[in-house]
């Protein structure tokens, strides 16, 4: 249920996105979620409806949400590889990365050369990737 | 490409009235030790408090605390663990237990954020969070997202300590960032002389001179213990010097 944190976050970015702007509608919110940190999608939008209040005008629907594959690179010997999702890792150790993604330094490393010293280049977390509006008048 | 959790870290804190960071040039003073006992001694006696390790890469507050880290319960977030006398605590350590953290910059940038955006700390009369020794991207990140915090800074009696530590006191007075006060610990004969003259620290009020206590040692992991414990009598004297 930590999803529905990070759902909030987004209701307020959507509201903060449009307060200043004369909004007939928020059409499209699509949400990068990345798949390291792995988040489970269904208690992500229950989170969104607990959250979404009238002062918006965006339905539920209108959130679209993609998954981005984790992408990491070598600082030590360049190597860039994707998360495997039959990566070896624990549930327990899944559990840590999936609340803390950052978390993923202390039981994932480089399949070439062994480092921890990687740089997850895109597949960490939520993102908003983009967000669509009707103006009135338009 | 937005990040959606810095559009709700001001409502995480939004319910904690104040924030005492307790910070320092050097590692090894003393910034735990200082950090554990007055987040304990302030939650047993009835402040709602919250204490967060920030020290990612040396977190040792669940050591003090006698906690071992677990994940914590989810409710509409995160929740702190409740620990000794109500004390609610958050580190990283919940989620990497005793493993090493090796992150870089934006990564430990990227670990705050996330848990400033998720944690659910709730109606705090004061947070405190241990920092890692120096200036690095945990004070920036603090200056940056909770800005009206309280600056405690911690050094030995070493006048390299002093210098560092110097600095750090510098580079605050520059962001026009108070500092509350300095807590000298393990003070020891040599009372802040030496090669660098001992006065990069001395236009800060001294909020405890703390001798090396052996006993602190077997006091740590035991809130009852250090409770009761001499460290415990002079981090009084520094709560009382910050108005607790």
């Amino acid at each position: 249920m930590h999803e529905w944190a990070l759902a909030e976050s987004v209701i307020e970015t959507v509201k903060r996105e449009t307060e200043n702007r004369d909004v007939k509608s928020v059409d499209r919110v699509i949400i990068s979620c990345g798949a390291l940190q792995n988040i489970d999608e269904e208690i992500f939008r229950t989170g969104l409806e607990e959250y979404l209040t009238g002062d918006v005008p965006v339905k539920l629907e209108s959130f679209l949400l993609e998954t981005v594959p984790a992408e990491f690179s070598c600082n030590r010997c360049g190597n860039r590889w994707v998360l495997d999702p039959s990566s070896g890792l624990t549930e327990e150790e899944l559990e840590g990365i999936h609340f803390l993604p950052e978390a993923a330094h202390s039981f994932l490393s480089c399949p070439e050369c062994g480092s921890p010293d990687f740089t997850v280049l895109e597949g960490r977390g939520i993102s908003i990737k983009s967000i669509e509006i009707t103006e009135k008048g338009e | 490409m937005l990040d959606p959790r810095l559009n709700i870290l001001e409502k995480r804190f939004a319910g904690v009235k104040r924030v005492l960071v307790i910070l320092s040039g050097k590692g090894g003073v003393g910034k735990s030790s200082c950090s554990s006992a007055a987040a304990l001694l302030l939650a047993e006696r009835g402040f709602q408090t919250g204490l967060l390790d920030l020290d990612f890469q040396g977190a040792s507050d669940h050591l003090f605390l006698g906690v071992s880290p677990a994940f914590p319960e989810e409710e509409g977030g995160i929740l702190p663990l409740q620990t000794a006398f109500g004390l609610k605590f958050m580190s990283i350590s919940c989620f990497t237990g005793e493993h090493g953290v090796p992150i870089r910059g934006g990564a430990v940038t990227d670990a705050l954020i996330e848990l400033f955006a998720v944690t659910i700390w709730g109606a705090l009369d004061v947070l405190v969070i241990d920092m890692p020794p120096g200036i690095g991207d945990e004070v920036l990140d603090i200056l940056r997202f909770i800005p009206d915090s309280e600056m405690v800074l911690v050094t030995t009696s070493s006048s390299v300590s002093e210098s560092v530590t110097g600095r750090l006191a510098y580079f605050l007075d520059s962001q026009h960032v108070p500092v509350r006060g300095v807590i000298i610990n393990m003070d020891g004969p040599v009372k802040g002389g030496g090669k660098t003259g001992g006065t990069a620290l001395s236009q800060y009020p001294v909020l405890a001179r703390i001798p090396f206590l052996p006993g602190w040692e077997r006091e740590i992991g035991d809130p009852e213990l250090i409770k009761k414990g001499g460290f415990a009598a002079h981090m009084q004297d520094v709560l009382r010097e910050l108005g607790f």
